[in-house]
């Protein structure tokens, strides 16, 4: 895990400020990992509509 | 009329392309760019693939291919509405008049969610016009900080004039695309409108990947996308993530939404495709949402504001909406003229996405008015009037308390998302899997393949439609109202006018029954009037 950055915010409780500091934690191997696969999952799915689609061009084109 | 004698659909789509990117425009709105990125950064990253694609199989396209079989079949009948093809449906099992008791259902439930989901979405549509409006007229270079976004949109919540004149704008471009019908209106505004949203959403995309540190070179592009993408896998522990990942698909492809689907299908011809169809509508929707809307909030978010839009996001829990209208705008400003045009790419594309969803909404009402005999264009005037009055709390309520230190607020408008928005849907969804299931319409299977260019698998069916989907959406009835912080919706309104959000919320909740009730009626006098002879 990388720490791309902190994200500061602060907060009022009981009139007294309080400020917190957070890192923010990217892995950039798993994350490309997992979209990747999501992409793939998405364009899988489009291409075959696509793919099932040029099988019958007539039928895209025709008037129903 | 008989089954002998069908008339086939009132109108029908000119051609295939038209048909499938006006389902797409419906389904494709601002969930898909806004929604799911926020999830996707909430419920575990690139983990919250898992229960998300398991639902997409599961829920997604069985109820999907469900909703198109409702609709081709009801066409065939003239029954261009959800109550009507419900009776159609089950009038052979339950009889006439229980099935009439039935169709009065669905007719109460879609009126209701109709109307008043769409009321309060071409409001927040006007919200993204104002924006698109700033960045083609170049005002937007004068938003140079997140302050004075922030007080623009504060401006568009609480000032009558602003909040009103974008919604205006919106609901009359609504009318205009919706009066002239399905292959002049409807199709044609699609055949425009979608290219050009993928084209922004493609460019925006292009961007993303090479542009990545436009304002400072810390701020890469690449590393907001690479934290969405972390996966957190102790997240899925957590049966909030796949509720959370079983609603995202639901709503993102606008199942249960009044019955727009089924109504978009009832004008298509009952030899057609409609298997294929909604395969690729849904596919057209995923791409919108995992590749373009997983990549653009959180890495145009990250180039041009760094920690911040992740942080509000992840740690404040501000919703991805919050951002896109208060905090973008200020990054586009800073950039002057490049920044008005990324500005007008990015609010176009979400006002183009609403609206091509308002209008699959707004449809379904103006076939209502239709079958009560009214032209189209009164039809879609009432209509339109319609979404305006039920929708004018929100306005009033915003400038009711924008002279208060914790206004504006958005009472009317969040609670109504949640209830005719979000539960109501639900519901729907799972009455039409129970009625129109393979238990109580056998023929459903037989009608889905009909034509088809590809065939739907009895287990999907039988088994997954049938069995499955059901308990996954009882378990998100349940889900709903735990999640949901209704206490803070409902309560959002402080001194002097605390009783102001309880009113606004029981001023909504009286809507939605009211409308429910003439739905009710409505729907049984139609069919008493014009369907009670259809033997289907």
């Amino acid at each position: 895990m990388e720490t791309i950055g902190y994200y500061t915010f602060t907060t009022v409780v009981d009139n007294q400020t309080i400020t917190t500091s957070t890192p923010l934690l990217a892995e950039p191997g798993s994350a490309t990992l997992f979209a990747i696969i999501g992409w793939l999952v998405v364009l899988a799915i489009l291409f075959y509509a696509i793919y099932k689609w040029s099988k019958k061009p007539s039928e895209v084109a025709k008037k129903p | 009329m008989t089954s002998q004698e069908t008339l086939g659909p009132r109108e029908t789509w000119a051609t295939k392309m038209g048909l499938i990117l006006a389902m797409a425009g419906n389904a494709i709105g601002l969930g898909n760019f806004l929604r799911f990125p926020g999830k996707v950064a909430v419920y575990g990253g690139g983990a919250y693939l898992i229960p998300y694609f398991i639902a997409l199989f599961l829920l997604g396209f069985p109820i999907m291919w469900l909703e198109w079989a409702i609709g081709r079949y009801g066409g065939q009948y003239r029954a261009h509405w959800l109550g009507l093809m419900m009776y159609l449906i089950t009038k052979k099992r339950f009889g006439h008049s229980k099935a009439k008791i039935i169709a009065g259902i669905f007719g109460g439930l879609t009126l209701s969610i109709a109307v008043l989901l769409n009321a309060y979405y071409t409001n927040l549509i006007g919200w993204t016009a104002f924006w698109a409006g700033m960045s083609i007229s170049g005002k937007i270079m004068e938003v140079t900080s997140v302050d004075i976004s922030v007080g623009y949109l504060l401006k568009i919540i609480g000032d009558p004039l602003y909040n009103i004149l974008p919604w205006a704008f919106s609901l009359i471009m609504i009318g205009i695309i919706v009066a002239p019908g399905v292959s002049k209106g409807l199709e044609r505004a699609a055949k425009i409108m979608m290219p050009l949203l993928f084209l922004f959403a493609i460019g925006l995309l292009v961007m993303t990947f090479t542009w990545r540190t436009p304002v400072k070179p810390e701020w890469d592009s690449l590393k907001g996308f690479y934290w969405l993408w972390t996966p957190r896998f102790e997240k899925l522990a957590d049966p909030a993530t796949w509720l959370e990942g079983a609603g995202q698909i639901f709503f993102s492809l606008s199942l249960g939404i009044a019955g727009i689907i089924p109504t978009y299908a009832s004008y298509v011809r009952r030899e057609d495709d409609i298997a294929l169809s909604a395969l690729t509508t849904a596919s057209l929707n995923e791409f919108a949402e995992v590749i373009c809307g997983g990549t653009l909030a959180f890495g145009i978010g990250y180039a041009f504001g760094g920690e911040l839009p992740i942080g509000m996001v992840y740690i404040e829990g501000k919703s991805p909406f919050f951002l896109s209208m208060a905090v973008y705008p200020a990054f586009y400003g800073q950039l002057g003229v490049l920044g008005a045009f990324l500005g007008t790419l990015w609010y176009l594309l979400f006002w183009f996405a609403g609206v091509t969803s308002a209008i699959a909404i707004t449809n379904a009402m103006v076939e209502w008015f239709q079958d009560l005999g009214l032209k189209r264009t009164t039809g879609t005037a009432i209509s339109i009037f319609l979404m305006f009055l039920f929708g004018l709390p929100i306005t009033i309520e915003g400038a009711i308390t924008s002279a208060y230190n914790w206004g504006p607020s958005t009472t009317y408008l969040d609670f109504t998302d949640f209830w005719a928005g979000s539960f109501l849907l639900v519901v729907l969804a799972l009455l039409e899997t129970i009625f129109a299931g393979s238990f109580l319409w056998k023929e459903g299977y037989e009608e889905v393949n009909r034509g088809g260019l590809i065939k739907v698998p009895k287990f999907v069916w039988n088994v997954v439609l049938s069995i499955i989907a059901p308990i996954y959406l009882l378990a998100m009835i349940v889900w709903l109202p735990m999640s949901t912080r209704i206490g803070e919706i409902i309560f959002k309104t402080k001194p002097p006018l605390e009783w102001l959000g309880p009113t606004l919320a029981t001023l909504s909740s009286v809507f939605t029954l009211v409308l429910f009730i003439v739905g009710f009626i409505v729907t049984t006098k139609v069919i008493e009037e014009k369907f009670s002879k259809v033997n289907p």
